[in-house]
């Protein structure tokens, strides 16, 4: 279990009630997930998250700047300080 | 000028007004520039006169005032009938687009023009752009015209003779340690923390909108009739989903037929995570974490608009495939020496997916084949290596010469 620092990005951070940062304490991915569904309500579940708990298609998830599907995905572990990003997809190309 | 309605989301459909983003601000999902078609009319004869530019179709794109143009004279590039190549594939018809012909030598310049003039139109004072170097190029290159600070973010490794092009241009150069998708997050970060105008992501929207014109193009210079397949080079997917929204666009307001065109893509095998997608059948795109190709201008491992690339192939009776790099070398080499034209590895992987579609029957010999050339080969010298034989030294005498020529 760890101290994470969570950042929000575009749209992320409407379905975070405006916030643009919080604190969390988890375990894994998932476990932050699960626990910025409780803080933020449906509004985050739904635009956020997909059926299955994770980010939906257009959100990526990066901690400590990489992507969590290059990690262990809903299972990265996190650890005291790390820094969890969630923001839009981004294009690029 | 452009007669934009509104933002439309590609998924949930809702609309919002036009502004600076990146996403719909109710799902995330990437959304589109729509129009008031009613109100358009165009026939063939309304371009008789317009200056032959991407700005010719500008009903069709979404900059409103005319004074925001920032105009180096992209687009309108050659489209050469490829009668060497047809006598090879025994095809009745390929065309190359030669979009490396454009004012920073690749088909960047058409987004870039419509991305930096809707920023000016916007109001926005500093540009960029996160590329693997011609976008880069494209977006320096213009917003020097505009007299606009620019700051452009590339992943380390990019070829020489791009770093070199950009930095003509004056742009302020971020090289980032790490992959494109690096350099992307980065931008994205940089453009919401500094609100800056990043033409391909806060400014993605219009910027796909300059794309859709090469196919514009094609159409009007095959004398309004679209080509049976049209082959694009696939990065992050959006130059394929433009094509598609081009023809479906020029379709709507009567300019050409109902749609027969398959658009077909093709990716570098070391960084081909739409062409895997594509074969595999699966929803989602695994990302490649390390892209390892020639092809750098498409090494672009989380592909945004990888699956919408994918729908645009299974709507249209496309297909996309991996091509090896040798194969790309291959290709750069045989359009240069049967039709005279130099690609970067990213425009030439056209012409070797050509290749594989006709060998595999999905091209009929009495078929039509655009092949769009995205980018110039001097963008990219290290790609092509000397044949073994092609290069002899020889003593200044007519005596040594002989003997050279004649052994050859």
């Amino acid at each position: 279990m760890g101290k994470v620092n969570v950042k929000f990005f575009g749209a992320a951070v409407e379905a975070a009630k405006r916030q643009t940062e919080t604190e969390v304490d988890a375990s894994n991915v998932r476990e932050l997930l699960d626990r910025l569904s409780d803080n933020f309500g449906d509004s985050f579940k739904q635009k956020v998250l997909d059926s299955k708990g994770g980010p939906q298609a257009f959100v990526n998830v990066f901690v400590n700047n990489t992507d969590i599907r290059h990690l262990k995905d809903l299972e990265t572990p996190l650890n005291d300080g790390d820094e969890v990003l969630i923001l839009p997809a981004v294009a690029g190309g | 000028m452009g007669t934009v309605q509104a933002l439309i989301c590609r998924r949930c459909d809702a609309e919002s007004p036009p502004m600076k983003t990146i996403s719909c601000p109710k799902c995330f999902a990437p959304v589109d520039v729509s129009y008031d078609f009613d109100s358009i009319q165009l026939s063939h004869d309304s371009f008789h006169t317009r200056p032959r530019t991407l700005w010719r179709y500008r009903e069709l794109l979404p900059v409103q005032d005319s004074r925001s143009i920032v105009d180096l004279n992209a687009g309108f590039t050659p489209l050469h009938r490829c009668r060497n190549l047809e006598k090879l594939f025994g095809l009745k018809e390929v065309y190359v687009k030669n979009d490396g012909l454009n004012p920073t030598n690749s088909f960047k310049d058409r987004p870039a023009s419509v991305a930096i003039s809707k920023a000016i139109e916007f109001h926005l004072k500093t540009v960029g752009a996160v590329s693997t170097g011609n976008l880069a190029a494209a977006v320096s290159a213009h917003a020097a015209k505009a007299n606009l600070p620019c700051y452009v973010f590339i992943p380390q490794g990019i070829e020489a003779s791009k770093i070199a092009q950009i930095t003509a241009y004056g742009p302020h150069i971020l090289s980032v340690r790490g992959t494109y998708d690096d350099a992307n997050r980065l931008a994205y970060l940089a453009s919401e923390s500094y609100g800056w105008a990043i033409a391909n992501i806060t400014m993605r929207p219009y910027y796909v909108e300059g794309s859709k014109t090469l196919a514009f193009e094609v159409c009007e210079q095959l004398g309004w009739q679209p080509p049976n397949h049209m082959i694009v080079a696939v990065g992050s997917g959006a130059l394929m989903r433009a094509i598609w929204k081009g023809l479906n666009e020029f379709e709507r307001i009567g300019l050409i037929g109902n749609g027969s065109t398959s658009i077909h893509g093709a990716q570098a095998s070391g960084c081909a995570p739409v062409a895997t997608a594509f074969k595999t059948g699966n929803e989602s795109i695994k990302p490649v974490a390390r892209p390892d190709t020639i092809a750098k201008s498409i090494a672009i491992g989380d592909p945004g608009d990888g699956t919408y690339a994918i729908e645009v192939a299974k709507t249209t009776g496309g297909r996309i495939d991996g091509i090896k790099d040798i194969d790309i070398q291959e290709a750069i080499k045989l359009l240069a020496s049967k039709e005279g034209i130099f690609a970067e590895p990213a425009g030439a992987i056209t012409i070797a997916q050509m290749k594989k579609l006709v060998e595999e029957g999905q091209i009929l010999p009495d078929e039509s084949v655009v092949c769009c050339v995205t980018g110039n080969g001097l963008k990219s010298v290290e790609a092509v290596q000397p044949s073994s034989g092609q290069w002899q030294i020889v003593d200044p005498t007519l005596k040594a010469l002989n003997t050279v020529i004649t052994n050859w």
